[in-house]
């Protein structure tokens, strides 16, 4: 295992007072159900949490208080503590903010890229624009496409990738799809997972295989044998599951396995390595659940190792199979 | 038929977030959103295909003052009311006296009307000892309004409900029941169903709404009914994803403290959702035999109603 793949990854959460940065990763990772999060008090400085993801990704996460005050600090005095050794910076606009209100939050991102490309240059960045529930269905895509423009070009010219910038809510899915695309960025050895899951597929002859990570169900990667279209449906299975766990957790117990049935589909999701859950989609009505199980277990084995990163051991396998 | 309901309370007291989250699926956090209710809305509510009633909702200033309303028509087909008291909003004299009217309104123009308070808004956040002294405080004041107003004769059903948890789903259901003859003819079905299968706790619900119609004799624990309740969301949403809702649909969740949520599609609309050990789940075609069982059951109850 290589140094760098063990360290501590640090990540920056930042944007202004209120825009809801501490209920997100509430949600996320410390299983907050959305509709407590109105009780979370705002932060007064910089809160730190770590996170084990996947096993071998640690998370150390800085969640920033978004006030004037703090932010003027972070820009000039903490300069060097925030933002150096940054790898990932994940900062949040709010949607609703318009007019001056938007010019105010584009000037704070501006100061804050140009500050990480300084103290970190390479760093990644995603942006959220939050609340998106807030603006109408109908509205959401010209929204989008006019605040993306504007916060694009402020990183104009720095040395640093905005990776890719979402819209989101914690009402819906789509704070699922921004996460999961986030540490799929960070955790090491993605790469083998990918292929792996899809030779596993293909052994399978299951139509859908997804793999999500067991405590937050955020998306590590899925694999499809037949293309569709409809990109959100995993998140969705991601948002519905976790709220699940949620009420699960209230009575000290945690899923173990989910099957959904009918007439058309078998829907099978079960624990599978230490640190995953496996979803598995089908609609052939020859194939047997037993044959399933058979198959899942085995490839436990196999999935183990790729996060011991055994890498080689690993492609030496996914490349022997037919 | 004489089996709808009416729903009274001070304005933003709760009864239309109540409603819409109910039978229009809206979501919890679009209730902060409503607009307040200023005429009487109907609501026509079909649970499975041998269920229907009407919910009347009375705006929060409807005047109860006046004697000949428009809207008596609609008071004397119901044989049951809803009263939602806000117990975030003290003091609560306003709002009791405004019950004390109402019953007194819907008693006159259907005598045998069941009287059901929604004690609303407790939310899950509230600490028991403010919880409890709340409920005190809100029980005493109304049956000092009544004993006042020479009315300690009528009974008074008492739910402590709030939107952010299951409980406003539990009350809503078990009022509901009040008004089908069949609850208990159900719930002979069930015990027996739960015997053959060694199941320890059985819900039959309407899936839509997510109120249950009945449930079998054992004791009554929230969580199993928020378990089962939740339930019906993984249900469904996967189904949507992957297919439709059909009369095949089933589904098991196994949690790790060794119980079993085992999900049956009835007919449309109505499914069966039982929580069991799972060393109890040997052989899942008895499962299947007794299921079939139940279903011919209900079909008969429904058919002598
Ligand atoms: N409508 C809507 N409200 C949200 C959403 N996410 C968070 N909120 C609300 O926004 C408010 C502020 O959220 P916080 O998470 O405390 O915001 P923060 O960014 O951590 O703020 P500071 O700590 O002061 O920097 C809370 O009342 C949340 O309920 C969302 O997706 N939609
Ligand atoms: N805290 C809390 N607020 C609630 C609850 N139920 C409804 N509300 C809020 O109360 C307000 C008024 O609700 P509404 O249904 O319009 O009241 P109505 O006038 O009686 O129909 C809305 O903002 C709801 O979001 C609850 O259980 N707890
Ligand atoms: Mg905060």
């Amino acid at each position: 295992m290589s140094q760098n793949e063990n360290k501590m990854k640090k990540m920056l959460l930042m944007g202004q007072h209120k825009v809801g940065k501490t209920s997100m990763h509430s949600i996320i990772f410390a299983n907050t159900p959305p509709n407590q999060v109105m009780q979370i008090g705002l932060t007064v400085d910089v809160n730190q949490n770590s996170f084990k993801f996947m096993g071998n990704l640690k998370i150390n996460l800085w969640d920033c208080g978004g006030q004037d005050k703090l932010l003027q600090e972070y820009f000039t005095t903490q300069k060097s503590t925030i933002f150096s050794n940054v790898e990932v910076l994940i900062y949040v606009f709010d949607v609703d903010k318009e007019g001056d209100l938007f010019i105010k939050e584009l000037n704070d991102f501006k100061t804050t890229v140009t500050s990480l490309s300084e103290c970190s240059p390479g760093a990644i960045v995603f942006v959220l624009i939050h609340k998106f529930d807030k603006i109408k269905e109908s509205e959401r895509k010209i929204v989008f496409e006019r605040k993306y423009k504007e916060i694009i070009q402020r990183a104009d010219g720095l040395n640093i990738e905005i990776k890719d910038v979402f819209s989101t809510s914690i009402w819906d899915e789509t704070l699922y799809k921004a996460w999961s695309q986030i540490v799929q960025n960070l955790i090491p050895n993605i790469n083998v997972i990918k292929e792996s899951l899809k030779a596993f597929c293909q052994t399978c002859s299951c139509e859908e295989v997804v793999l999500f990570e067991k405590s937050t169900f955020l998306i590590i990667d899925f694999q499809e044998t037949t293309e569709k279209k409809d990109i959100q449906k995993y998140e969705r299975l991601s948002n519905i599951i976790k709220q699940f766990k949620l009420t699960c957790m209230k009575t000290q117990a945690n899923i173990q396995a989910i099957t959904v049935k009918s007439e058309k589909f078998t829907v099978y999701i079960d624990e599978f390595t230490e640190n995953t859950f496996i979803m598995l989609a089908y609609t052939d009505p020859s194939i047997y659940p037993a044959a399933i199980s058979h198959n899942v277990h085995h490839a436990q084995k196999l999935f183990e190792s790729i996060q011991g990163s055994d890498t080689d051991k690993l492609k030496y396998l996914i490349q022997r199979k037919p | 038929m004489n089996n709808d309901i009416c729903m009274f309370g001070l304005t933003k007291s709760g009864k239309t977030s109540m409603i819409r989250v109910i039978f229009q699926k809206l979501e919890i956090f679009r209730t902060f959103q409503l607009d307040p209710t200023n005429r009487m809305e109907s609501v026509t509510v079909n649970l499975g295909s041998h269920i229907h009633f009407k919910i009347y909702e009375f705006s929060g200033h409807y005047d109860l003052n006046d004697s000949q309303p428009p809207e008596i028509a609609a008071m004397e087909t119901c044989s049951l009311m809803i009263y939602v008291i806000d117990s975030q909003a003290e003091p609560f004299n306003e709002a009791v006296q405004y019950l004390r009217q109402a019953i007194q309104t819907v008693k006159q123009r259907s005598p045998h009307c069941e009287c059901h308070c929604f004690i609303h808004k407790v939310d899950p956040d509230i600490e028991d000892n403010k919880k409890n002294e709340l409920l005190q405080q809100i029980q005493k004041d109304i049956s000092d309004e009544l004993s006042k107003n020479s009315m300690n004769y009528i009974k008074v059903d008492f739910h402590v409900t709030s939107i952010f948890d299951h409980s406003y789903l539990e009350h809503f259901s078990k009022v509901i029941q009040r008004i089908l003859p069949y609850s208990q003819s159900i719930q002979t079905l069930l015990d027996s169903f739960n015997l053959s299968c060694k199941i320890e706790k059985s819900f039959l619900f309407e899936i839509y709404s997510k109120l249950y119609l009945a449930s079998d004799s054992q004791h009554f624990h929230s969580t199993n009914f928020q378990l089962c309740s939740e339930m019906i969301d993984v249900f469904i949403d996967v189904t949507c994803i992957y297919g439709k809702l059909d009369d095949a649909g089933q589904s098991q969740i196994k949690l790790s403290d060794g119980s079993i949520l085992i999900y049956q599609t009835v007919n449309e609309g109505i499914s069966l959702i039982s929580i069991m050990k799972s060393e109890n789940l040997e052989r899942p075609f008895l499962l299947e035999y007794n299921i079939n069982q139940f279903r011919q059951g209900l079909a008969q109850i429904f058919k002598i109603k």
